[in-house]
């Protein structure tokens, strides 16, 4: 039961790293494979960097085609997402958990710098199986 | 897709670079995947810290498993030495990967519910990914 669908969307603000996220997460949920063209270049939906990499910008075209079982779905739900993700203030910012550290409040706080653990960076430690 | 996401551990040298990466790393897709910075020393210097990341390890861990993304060289070893002690081959693994789009990757696949083999894959096709 395969299918192929495709669309075009004009868009209104630029592709910035949270709607390229939101679109990539979209598009890892489905089977089918889902593609982003825009100004010549194709990305893989499912990769965040490689639809980052197009630098779509506010009025481009953009084209979501999709190949596979739920191909009509995907280019539904990526349309939805490319049209209220890229307005203005449409995703200024996520709400996300806050991000936790393992370190306790303590040891974030700066210190004065001292030298001896084995654990901090010591250029004399640095051997070539250990630089990178 | 209720079912656990994977869990990414992020191993910088720097607490203030673990912390930011994983910020990014949760704002670009859309704060769903648990991300754990464990960057710096135990008394916050640069440097890396095992107990920073075996409790980061355990942190992270859901039931789907946990991808570890370290900075540089020598946080690898320290990663290494974790893994020899506390280790779980199958639960566990640790991505090659360039440290910031490895994790937005990484976290971006986790969330649209790749399993652990998906996520460390994403976090490696990272380097790979031109910006330009």
């Amino acid at each position: 039961m395969s299918a192929s669908c495709e669309q075009v969307i004009t868009l209104a603000g630029d592709l910035h790293a949270r709607p390229a996220g939101a679109l990539a997460v979209a598009a890892g949920r489905f089977t089918a494979a889902v593609s982003v063209t825009a100004g010549g270049h194709t990305a893989d939906a499912k990769s965040v960097l490689g639809v980052m990499g197009l630098g779509a910008t506010s009025g481009q075209h953009v084209t979501v085609s999709a190949a596979g079982p739920d191909a009509r779905e995907a280019v539904a739900a990526l349309i939805t997402i490319l049209t209220q993700a890229t307005k203005v203030g449409g995703l200024l910012r996520t709400e996300t958990q806050p991000v936790r550290d393992v370190a306790d409040l303590r040891s974030v706080r700066r210190k004065p710098h001292r030298r001896g653990s084995d654990q901090r960076i010591s250029p004399r430690r640095v051997t070539p199986d250990q630089a990178t | 897709m209720t079912a656990a996401t994977v869990g990414i551990v992020l191993v910088s040298h720097s607490a203030e670079l673990a912390a930011g990466a994983a910020h990014l790393a949760a704002q670009v897709s859309g704060g769903t995947v648990t991300i754990i910075a464990a960057g710096g020393t135990d008394d916050g210097d640069l440097g890396t810290s095992a107990a920073k990341v075996v409790r980061g390890l355990s942190d992270a861990e859901s039931g789907a498993g946990v991808v570890v993304l370290p900075d540089l060289g020598s946080a690898v070893l320290t990663v290494r030495t974790v893994l020899e002690d506390h280790g779980d081959a199958e639960s566990v693994l640790l991505a090659d990967a360039p440290f910031v789009e490895g994790a937005v990757a990484a976290t971006v696949t986790a969330a649209a519910g790749g399993d652990i083999k998906a996520v460390a894959a994403a976090a490696e096709e990272a380097r790979h990914v031109r910006k330009l």
